[in-house]
């Protein structure tokens, strides 16, 4: 973008030549917008990375990051010593890996058959019924999930009432991880298939023309001209959801434990709340955050590279 | 033209019988997936109006038994349930309107081709997207800065979405330049250039960045739980999950003893309800802007 706009706006090469000086004096009110928001992004975004160096240090709370003493990779060490730890790592990405084979395609899915439907009316109804999970908070999606599946909550019943025994869905480990995902997808399909729907009516209609006069029939065309219209999209997505591989959201997780299934529901954004937050272990805390961030990162840069290599669109840089 | 217009007909009729197979699975599939995104919400909804007695029974499906608004009446009446959900509504409106006026005076400039810097000052806001300092150096320096227990740790640390920017700068972008060229003619300076043309053109991205602002800080949990121990300063979410998760509370369910008293499951129903109906009093209205928001700050740079 930026190294072809000179040829497709010649009036930016005269400004991209003025000196900053020039640039202040005529555009200063432009400038002096900048100054809160700006003043926002330093203290509160920036500053705060002055604070990772805890991980590195014992912190201590009476002489501040600063004062505190140096302590290398001690409380790394410490918490690759303890199994808690690679528990939380192991759920972290198990879950993330769960939600990127189910909850990844869906949107895709959704937003193909939205967009095949014929009734506009039917099909702004089905939007906005769909997008409608995305605006409930995870404490009442969590509040929701306990309360319908419980052991006396209404699927449940349905199931005694059919003649079936009680199903523990949110008590037995491994049901827990299925309502996990599925809560996910509930959560967050609809309102994804916004971005799809987008890529999709930006593919060529001639291409739809072609396919038909080519006697495509409706799947064919998915499969050979929306797919390949919207791939740069979906690489897109897959990248960022890669870049997230470590890290799960702190309300999730968090509103859907229990005691019973915490051997796979503790995850790395719990634990850091526990020992951080709660019992003021901070350096340790900070450092399996810092771990986990910098394995985001490779993920992230290796996702883009592949695609890159491979001559994809859709790589992020 | 009208011949056209009925050989184009006959041509869809024709496809729509060619494509009936497909079309009945994919409407189909659809449905199912619509009905289980509202099914859950209708049922707490039913749960709450219920009587005690339906309820204890397992009878409430999809419709309230007996009705009963006696768990609306302890959820609306508890002080500390009003004392929230007055403090969330006042936290929402304040961070929303600081957060917009932040939010504008970042992304209008930004969206000016011809500023100097402008690059320099794109990469220093994408980069905190990428690289945060993590939950326990954020809450360290709230601490440093004296605000933890202080309703403006709910507000400042938030005040710019950049994903939010984007979107409002992409489609100041998209105004046409030739307006702010004739308004400075005439003697504008940027501010009223700003604020005569670009906002009042923009009502669309602005309703749709002011619903994503409000509805995060109205539903945001965690920050509340890291740096809030107050109880003056509960928002709902922080008291609907101590209602809804805590067995141990009963500060609300205790309102009414005796035999009659609300089942705590009924209360729970009922406060989900209580904290969700300011969300969907607005969604039907912003909802037609929203889609349109996301489209245009889908649009890759």
């Amino acid at each position: 973008m930026q190294r072809t706009a000179p040829l497709q706006k010649p009036q930016n090469v005269h400004y991209r030549r003025m000196s900053l000086h020039k640039g202040i004096s005529k555009y200063w009110m432009l400038y002096a917008m900048l100054i809160l928001p700006l003043a926002q992004y330093i203290i509160f975004r920036y500053c705060p990375l002055w604070g990772v160096q805890v991980a590195f240090k014992d912190y201590n709370l009476f002489k501040g990051i600063a004062g505190s003493k140096w302590a290398g990779f001690k409380y790394f060490e410490e918490a690759f010593a303890t199994q808690q730890f690679w528990d939380a790592l192991k759920n972290t990405v198990w879950l993330n890996l769960l939600d990127l084979i189910f909850g990844f395609p869906m949107p895709i899915l959704l937003a193909i058959m939205l967009y095949e439907m014929r009734s506009v009316k039917l099909k702004k109804l089905y939007q906005t019924l769909m997008y409608l999970p995305h605006f409930l908070s995870w404490i009442i999606i969590g509040g929701i999930v306990t309360k319908m599946f419980a052991t006396r909550g209404i699927v449940n019943n349905v199931i005694r009432s059919l003649g079936g025994s009680t199903v523990d869905f949110l008590t037995n480990s491994s049901n827990w991880v299925v309502m996990y995902v599925v809560t996910g997808i509930w959560q967050s399909a609809g309102w994804g298939t916004i971005i799809y729907l987008a890529a999709i009516s930006g593919v060529n209609t001639e291409l739809y023309d072609a396919a038909e006069v080519d006697g495509c029939g409706r799947l064919k065309r998915i499969w050979h001209v929306t797919l390949p219209g919207i791939m740069p999209t979906i690489i897109t997505m897959l990248i960022l959801q890669l870049g997230r591989m470590v890290g799960i959201g702190f309300e999730r997780p968090y509103v859907m434990m229990n005691n019973n299934v915490r051997d796979v529901s503790e995850v790395i954004s719990t634990f850091v709340y526990t020992r951080g937050i709660l019992n003021q272990r901070y350096p340790l805390s900070t450092a399996v955050d810092l771990f986990g961030s910098v394995i985001n990162m490779i993920f992230l840069i290796a996702a883009n590279r592949i695609t890159r290599r491979l001559g994809g669109e859709g790589g992020l840089w | 033209m009208v011949t056209n217009v009925k050989t184009a007909k006959a041509s869809q009729s024709a496809k729509g019988r060619r494509y009936l197979g497909s079309e009945i699975v994919f409407n189909v599939i659809l449905t199912v997936f619509v009905i289980l995104c509202v099914v859950p919400v209708i049922h707490v909804v039913a749960l709450s109006m219920s009587e005690r007695n339906a309820v204890l029974a397992g009878q409430v499906t999809l419709w309230p038994k007996g009705w009963d608004f006696n768990a609306y009446r302890s959820v609306f009446f508890d002080a500390s349930m009003q004392r929230s959900m007055i403090f969330s509504i006042i936290l929402t409106v304040v961070y929303t309107v600081m957060a917009m006026v932040c939010s504008i005076l970042v992304a209008y400039p930004l969206s000016r081709s011809y500023l100097p810097g402008k690059k320099f000052l794109m990469v220093l806001i994408l980069i905190p997207m990428y690289f945060t300092g993590g939950t326990i150096p954020n809450y360290l320096w709230i601490k440093d800065l004296h605000l933890i227990d202080s309703p403006w740790s709910l507000v400042l640390p938030i005040l710019t979405s950049t994903y939010n920017i984007i979107i409002m700068r992409n489609f100041f972008s998209s105004i046409s330049g030739s307006l702010e060229e004739s308004a400075k003619l005439d003697g504008c300076n940027d501010f009223q250039v700003l604020f005569r043309i670009i906002l009042p053109l923009s009502t669309a991205s602005l309703a749709t960045v002011g619903l994503f602002y409000a509805v995060s800080r109205w539903n945001s949990y965690a920050d509340v739980r890291y740096y809030i121990n107050n109880q003056n300063y509960f928002t709902l979410q922080m008291k609907l999950y101590q209602v809804v998760f805590n067995a141990t509370d009963t500060s609300v369910a205790m309102v009414e003893g005796g035999a009659n008293a609300v089942l705590p499951d009924t209360i729970r129903s009922a406060a989900i309800v209580f904290s969700t109906v300011p969300i969907l009093i607005v969604y039907p209205f912003l909802q037609k802007y929203f889609v349109q928001g996301v489209m245009i700050g889908a649009v890759k740079e």
